[in-house]
């Protein structure tokens, strides 16, 4: 149990440090969502500065986070200043849809690396195995933002597939599967760009931890009781080789969000990359505080359920002992 | 009467090719030559050498877990190089290995309950009443308290878990053990007990024993046949009474001598 308060504990002081940290940054940096106003001359003088004085702007920088603090305290992230919604609604809308984007892209990234993982390190000196892993370790080395590129041409050049939003233009009469599937269309290419981009990586992972816990003692242990080879690769080698795998679980959670902001920006999906994109272009610091406040938390959440996944795994870490 | 032979070795030999960045050509490695013994029931044959004589590449062919790449091996009567797959692994539960670190061998997540009840798991056809009472009286002979079955084998000391290995190998129903170094590393009570184990498993179920080690002291409790390993090969053979009494070869004699020699502290000794 202490491990995970511990780390728990951990998370916490993160989730203090990252707000504070990204505060004093957009101080340093200077200007706020009205310095455009300033500068452009068919803007009365004076006119931007009491804008600022009305939303709070032109007080010390302190006073400003203090307010903040308490008014996430309260559960209140504030008002963007461009746009005039409640912070809360704006970042909890991309969130929702970001984590309908990632949460199927890890659930296929896993589902495809362990099996093909699996057979790659299960007989790695095959030719086809070879030529797997070689056409693997190339995807590897692609450019995220080209697979996306590439796959939003090939979608667009066929007409396959819908390239953004999140859903299609909704029709009177259309009923719920046609909505579902219009739906499966438009999360097909950022869900695959984010699979390509993190699935070779996996299945790297999990051909290398495969292959060598079959090496190990305990895997020849379990084949001297004489079992068969499928029953000690599932049965032997795969827990074996779980921890690693498990460790990474967090890690490629976390990679995957931040990679996710991304490919919605370049494919259109309304998550929360593109409310990040213009909050960060406006200045809007109130957004960008509770974007970089919610990341912070999944990627925390992340890591955490990496951890309960490992102790529930691992009897000698769920009773502390590692020896 | 002729006793029953569990395990024949014919001219084994392993040769590995090890590539080097400055040859043209892999170099050939002959880890084990010519290496000819039989083992009966009730039997044991000692292989005995110093570090880096092959003894542990000799126990892995003889376990099953690698192939001789030269001559031919005879395990109850079966060549296991002309076996399917499926009767290869009926086999590999009559010949058992028990390692010099059984850390390694056993599941690092598995609790001693979960990994004494692993080997019984297989035999589909045995009673559930037979099995665990085969469980019990392995447990009992291998001092295996209740106390150790919910902890991990992190959670034990060496010796335990030397112990658990030991009973494991032969929850299986083993004809022959392989000991490669079993006792290496335990302190003198705890081998004392091991040493007893087996040789009370030897009479109550007619196992036969390959024990490698290189330490004497253990081999001539033992007793049986000797065969000495020097670079692979056999340099002297016979029974303990007369190759660590009388050694013939120089490996023996440095082996003898160094076996360690204690000062009579004794009051009135000089």
């Amino acid at each position: 149990m202490r491990p995970f308060v511990l780390r728990a504990g951990q998370g916490s002081m993160v989730l203090l440090l990252l707000p504070l940290i990204t505060f004093l940054l957009a101080d340093l940096a200077g200007g706020d969502v009205f310095t455009d106003a300033d500068l452009d001359p068919s803007i009365p003088a004076g006119a931007a500065q009491a804008l600022r004085a009305r939303s709070g702007l032109d007080r010390a920088g302190w006073e400003r986070y203090l307010d903040w603090v308490g008014g996430v305290s309260r559960g209140d992230l504030g008002t963007s200043v461009n746009s005039g919604l409640p912070v809360t609604q704006l970042v909890g809308s991309g969130i929702l849809n970001t984590l309908r984007l990632t949460a199927p892209a890890v659930a296929l990234s896993w589902l495809l690396a362990i099996p093909v993982g699996l057979w790659l390190g299960s007989s790695p000196r095959h030719v086809l195995q070879r030529a797997c892993a070689a056409a693997n370790s190339l995807l590897l080395a692609l450019p995220d933002i080209l697979v996306a590129l590439v796959l939003m041409l090939l979608a667009v050049q066929t007409g396959w597939l819908p390239v953004g939003g999140m859903a299609p233009v909704q029709a009177g009469d259309s009923s719920w599967t046609s909505q579902l599937a219009g739906g499966l269309r438009h999360l097909a290419i950022p869900v695959f760009t984010l699979v390509i981009a993190t699935a070779p990586l996996l299945i790297r992972q999990v051909h290398f931890s495969i292959q060598s816990a079959l090496q190990s003692p305990a895997v020849q242990a379990a084949e001297a009781l004489g079992l068969g080879r499928r029953r000690v690769l599932w049965g032997y080698a795969l827990p074996l080789a779980l921890n690693p795998l498990i460790s990474l679980f967090g890690l490629v959670f976390g990679a995957q969000l931040s990679l996710s902001l991304l490919v919605e920006v370049v494919l259109g999906w309304p998550g929360i990359g593109p409310v990040m994109l213009q909050a960060v272009q406006a200045r809007d610091l109130p957004v960008v505080m509770a974007v970089v406040l919610a990341s912070g938390l999944l990627l925390i959440a992340g890591n955490l359920i990496g951890d309960l996944l490992l102790a529930w795994h691992d009897p000698r870490i769920r009773r502390g002992n590692t020896a | 009467m002729i006793d029953e032979v569990l395990l024949l070795a014919d001219e084994i030999g392993m040769r590995y090719r090890r590539a080097s960045s400055t040859a043209w050509i892999a170099r050939r490695v002959d880890v084990l030559s010519g290496i000819s013994f039989t083992l009966a029931r009730r039997k044991t044959v000692l292989v005995i050498g110093q570090s880096g004589a092959g003894k542990t590449t000799l126990a892995r062919c003889l376990a099953l877990f690698a192939s001789p790449t030269e001559g031919s091996l005879e395990i109850l009567g079966v060549n296991p190089a002309a076996l399917s797959a499926a009767e290869l692994a009926r086999l590999r539960r009559r010949i058992q290995l028990v390692p010099q670190d059984a850390a390694g061998f056993l599941n690092p997540g598995m609790t001693v309950r979960e990994l004494l009840d692993e080997p019984l798991q297989f035999e589909p056809g045995t009673r559930r009443e037979d099995l665990q009472e085969r469980s019990a009286a392995v447990m009992e002979q291998c001092a295996i308290t209740k106390l150790w079955l919910g902890r991990c084998p992190a959670e034990l000391s060496g010796g335990q878990r030397q112990r658990v290995a030991m009973a494991r190998a032969l929850l299986t129903g083993p004809d022959v053990l392989v000991l490669d170094e079993a006792l290496a590393g335990l302190d003198l009570p705890a081998q004392a007990r091991l040493l007893n184990l087996l040789a009370e498993a030897q009479q109550s179920r007619g196992l036969g024993y390959v024990f490698l080690t290189h330490d004497l002291a253990v081999a001539r409790h033992l007793g049986g046949e000797v065969i000495v390993l020097h670079q692979g090969r056999i340099v002297e053979r016979g029974d303990s009474s007369q190759v660590l009494v009388q050694p013939g070869a120089k490996v023996t004699m440095e082996l003898i001598e160094a076996l360690p020699r204690f000062p009579d502290t004794r009051v009135g000794s000089k």
